[in-house]
């Protein structure tokens, strides 16, 4: 199987723009279940899924995942006909979870989170017939999570994790200003900035057979200061585009989400999922020139997001003591009104289906793989309606393949399945 | 492995297949070719004060016949300038485009200004003769007015003619020769202009009418030719009217002191920051008065004569420079009626009408198009080339568009529409 790891890896990624910018990589075996993870303790990604799960999760350990994206975009301009693609940059989302407790028979837990909840890599390159409102597009958050987490006799578990994140990201467009060489003139941000939030859980083992989960994920607002601008302009207006410092006021979405789970037998669960995202609470404001400038107008990019939900849909199946196999679906519903999208985030309305299969190797380590295959919905946005005039129908596709390693530090027999369903 | 080769093999299958298919494209049942264009400078490719290559090549006639080859059109011939200067005739010299650069005003301050570039062998060559051979699709022919249409010795009162080698007809003559199939005319901007501009007489709406119903009979004589003619947009909304500001003239105290002087007894008053300039008005006191905010100075204003020359100030402006309410006034009622004329035309005639002027109102208040937003400024507002009155590239991109619009919905066609974006932009130094 490392054969298999290195030849996955070498394949150009980028960015799987879920969500508009949420990406639904946190943990393999949730993503080749459709996503779905908040109802059921898997592993000690549950740490970013639900928190209150985490403590019934059996051993410590540490579960390291990373994914490989592959998406596409394309745009069909308005009118013209003519296709434009989205050129793939390489970016492996990645998330590392460790759990940990004095002994297992303990009814607490704690673990620390890393992990990439958002985030996005564009290009279309600056020849385009849209460079005038994006030519790229690159947003990097991280978020680190401590995590406490309390299960009440087996029966309810609750948790909770202080979150401090980064962001970096960097926006760029064209400027209609055409230099002695005819090519455009190019403006770029750039910005970091921290924040701080939290994530809290509650899972509750109603019956041997059902689980119910529900875990709160609070927005997080970021304060760059030090935003930078640079333009390019020609050599007559440079006095009037002078590269200078920008704030960038980033806030990225709370979500609310629930879960139920249900084992009809002790080798099957099936899993629903619901993360209902507040994009409204979304911002991204960045003041298009640093200085007014009377040459060009700015450009706002638009704020007025509507909440979305993400319906998901899992199930495992454990054919014997050494394989589990997975696979799920899930729609998630778009959250940029229309007239508001923009090649910066090309939202629609999109439906994937998964893969996914765990192999055991013992009691210490267990290997995870994932396959996602993601497809939006065709949109499509009039010039005459459009913020920023650009008619065209986007297009996309993504394929996302995952690939986690899991190694137990605990002394119990090993099973995936909470401790309860293994004392029938 | 088998298993993980399924994957890779998924993998490959997605890098390389398009998502979107591009529309089927169809010509409907428009007739194609030949397509000949009529009208002036903005027909013609006259940009950037002069006829020259590069706006030939991205006239709105070029770019209409680039769509309609997509879908089956002919060949379009235009009778390109030897070199990208091109050529003009200002004040009987000899002149090639203009271009942004920098210049040194009168007061020894480089500003970065329209100005005309080196003249060459093939400026003369290109105000004799054309690169490429006739018979020509493009027959816009710069400062074309509608009485020029019929006139015997056109060469002789439009040195734009003798180069497409055929003064030995008539315009209409040449026109008609080529038979067209699909047409496109924009004629009567050059009478509005040249009356603003220039104050040649008025062309009255009755005679623009009776000088346009004898092209329009030889065109559709073909019962299946498709005719598409345009309306005329308001002129006095573009740059060439509205650069400079009515209230241009700065003063300090001890200038306006000295004016109110100077204008005594006119009931003129000057006073510190900006003021309204001098105008000549036979019919105001003295011969003079201040210029109205709702009036215009012209582009042609020459900016040395203002600067160092007192002219707006102790020297009135001459009012060959000046739109005052009545001319305004005059030539809005001018495009209105040609207008209107133009519309009864096409109803009798079988022509399609196609409404450049709703684009050009749609300018006053500005419009995105990929992010680039259009309206009547210079340079930054995209949409005039630096003469302040011709469309530039992208312009001249939307002007095909609205034509090629009209042509998909009466001809049940689907023929592409120009990207604004991929036009050329302004270039600044």
């Amino acid at each position: 199987m490392r054969g298999l790891a290195s030849i996955l890896f070498m394949f150009c990624s980028s960015a799987l723009v879920a969500g508009g910018i949420q990406l639904a990589l946190q943990g393999v075996k949730q993503s080749g279940m459709g996503g779905t993870g908040i109802s059921n303790p898997l592993d000690a990604s549950a740490i970013y899924f639900n928190p209150g799960a985490l403590s019934f999760t059996q051993k410590n350990s540490l579960n390291l995942n990373a994914f490989m994206l592959l998406p596409k975009f394309q745009f069909r301009e308005e009118g013209t006909n003519k296709l434009y693609k989205m050129s793939s940059g390489i970016t492996i989302p990645f998330a590392g979870y460790w759990s940990w407790n004095t002994n297992p028979k303990q009814h607490w837990k704690i673990g620390l989170g890393v992990y990439t909840p958002f985030g996005t890599n564009i290009d279309w390159g600056t020849t385009w017939a849209g460079r005038y409102v994006a030519t790229n597009s690159k947003l990097n958050v991280y978020y680190i999570q401590p995590t406490f987490s309390y299960n009440i006799g087996n029966r309810v578990g609750i948790g909770a994790g202080f979150v401090y994140s980064r962001s970096s990201m960097e926006q760029g467009r064209a400027l209609p200003l055409a230099s002695s060489s005819e090519a455009d003139g190019q403006m770029d941000l750039a910005s970091k900035a921290n924040g701080y939030g939290f994530n809290a859980g509650l899972l509750v083992h109603v019956t041997p057979k059902l689980d119910i989960g529900a875990s709160y994920k609070s927005a997080i607002q970021y304060k760059g200061k030090n935003g930078t601008v640079n333009y390019t302009v020609p050599d007559a207006l440079t006095d009037s585009f002078s590269n200078a410092a920008v704030n960038n006021n980033l806030q990225l979405p709370w979500s609310v989400d629930l879960g139920i789970t249900y084992r009809p037998e002790p080798r099957l669960a099936l899993s629903i999922d619901v993360n209902y995202v507040g994009w409204s609470a979304y911002k991204n404001v960045v003041t298009d020139f640093a200085q007014p400038n009377s040459l060009l107008p700015a450009q706002r990019l638009p704020t007025d997001l509507n909440n979305a939900a993400t319906i998901r849909l899992g199930g495992s199946y454990d054919i014997d003591s050494t394989f589990t196999i997975r696979a799920g679906t899930y729609l998630d519903l778009a959250a940029l009104p229309d007239g508001t999208v923009s090649p910066l985030a090309p939202d629609a309305n999109r439906f994937a289906i998964t893969l996914g299969g765990t192999m055991h190797s013992g009691d210490r380590f267990e290997l995870d793989l994932s396959f996602t295959y993601l497809e939006s919905v065709s949109r499509t946005e009039s010039q005459a309606n459009n913020y920023a005039g650009l008619g065209g129908t986007y297009k996309g596709k993504a394929i996302a393949i995952g690939l986690a390693l899991n190694f137990n530090i605990g002394k119990r027999p090993k099973s995936t399945t909470p401790e309860t369903l293994s004392e029938p | 492995m088998k298993y993980c080769f399924f994957i890779l093999l998924l993998v490959l299958a997605s890098c390389n297949k398009d998502l979107l298919d591009t529309e089927p494209i169809d010509r409907g049942v428009l007739p194609l070719s030949p397509y000949v264009a009529i009208g002036g400078s903005e027909t013609a490719g006259f940009a950037d004060g002069a006829l020259h290559l590069q706006a030939q090549q991205y006239s709105y006639p070029a770019l209409i016949a680039q769509q309609l080859q997509q879908v089956g059109g002919g060949r379009f011939t235009q009778p390109l300038t030897i070199d990208s200067g091109g050529f003009v005739l200002v004040d009987g010299q000899l002149n090639s485009r203009l271009k942004l650069g920098y210049k040194f005003d009168c007061k020894g301050t480089e500003m970065i200004t329209p100005v005309r570039g080196e003249i060459t062998a093939n400026t003369l060559a290109s105000y004799t003769s054309s690169s490429e051979s006739g018979p020509y699709g493009n027959w816009g022919l710069p400062f074309l007015k509608v009485a020029q249409i019929q006139e015997q010795n056109l060469s002789a009162s439009n040195n734009f003619y003798y180069r497409m080698g055929a003064d030995t007809t008539t315009l209409l003559a040449a026109i008609s020769n080529r038979n067209p199939k699909v047409f496109t005319i924009w004629l009567g901007m050059e009478d509005i202009l040249d009356n603003a501009i220039n104050q040649a007489p008025e062309m009255a709406p009755i005679n623009f009418y009776n000088y346009l119903v004898p092209l329009l009979d030889s065109l559709t004589q073909d019962t299946s030719a498709a005719g598409f003619i345009a309306t005329l947009p308001d002129v006095t909304a573009f740059p060439f009217f509205n650069t400079i500001p009515y209230n241009a003239l700065v003063l300090d105290q001890t200038m306006a002191d000295a004016l109110n002087q100077t204008h005594a007894g006119t009931g003129m008053t000057f006073e510190a920051g900006n003021n309204a300039m001098v105008i000549t008005d036979p019919t105001a006191p003295g011969g003079k008065r201040q210029i109205l905010p709702t009036e215009k100075l012209m582009l042609s204003l020459p900016l040395d004569s203002l600067k160092c020359g007192n002219w707006g100030a102790q020297v009135p402006v001459s009012a060959r420079y000046v739109l005052d309410v009545q001319e305004l006034e005059f030539i809005r009622y001018q495009v209105e009626n040609y207008n209107f004329f133009i519309k009864d035309l096409a109803t009798n005639k079988g022509l399609n009408v196609v409404d450049i002027n709703a684009l050009y109102q749609r300018l006053d208040l500005g419009f995105n198009i990929n992010g680039q937003v259009f309206n009547n400024t210079m340079i930054y507002g995209g949409f005039f080339s630096l003469d302040g009155i011709n469309p530039s590239y992208r312009g001249a991109a939307l002007i095909a568009n609205e034509f090629i619009k009209v042509m998909n919905a009466s001809y049940r066609a689907n023929i592409p529409l120009v990207s604004v974006a991929q036009q050329p932009g302004i270039v600044i130094p």
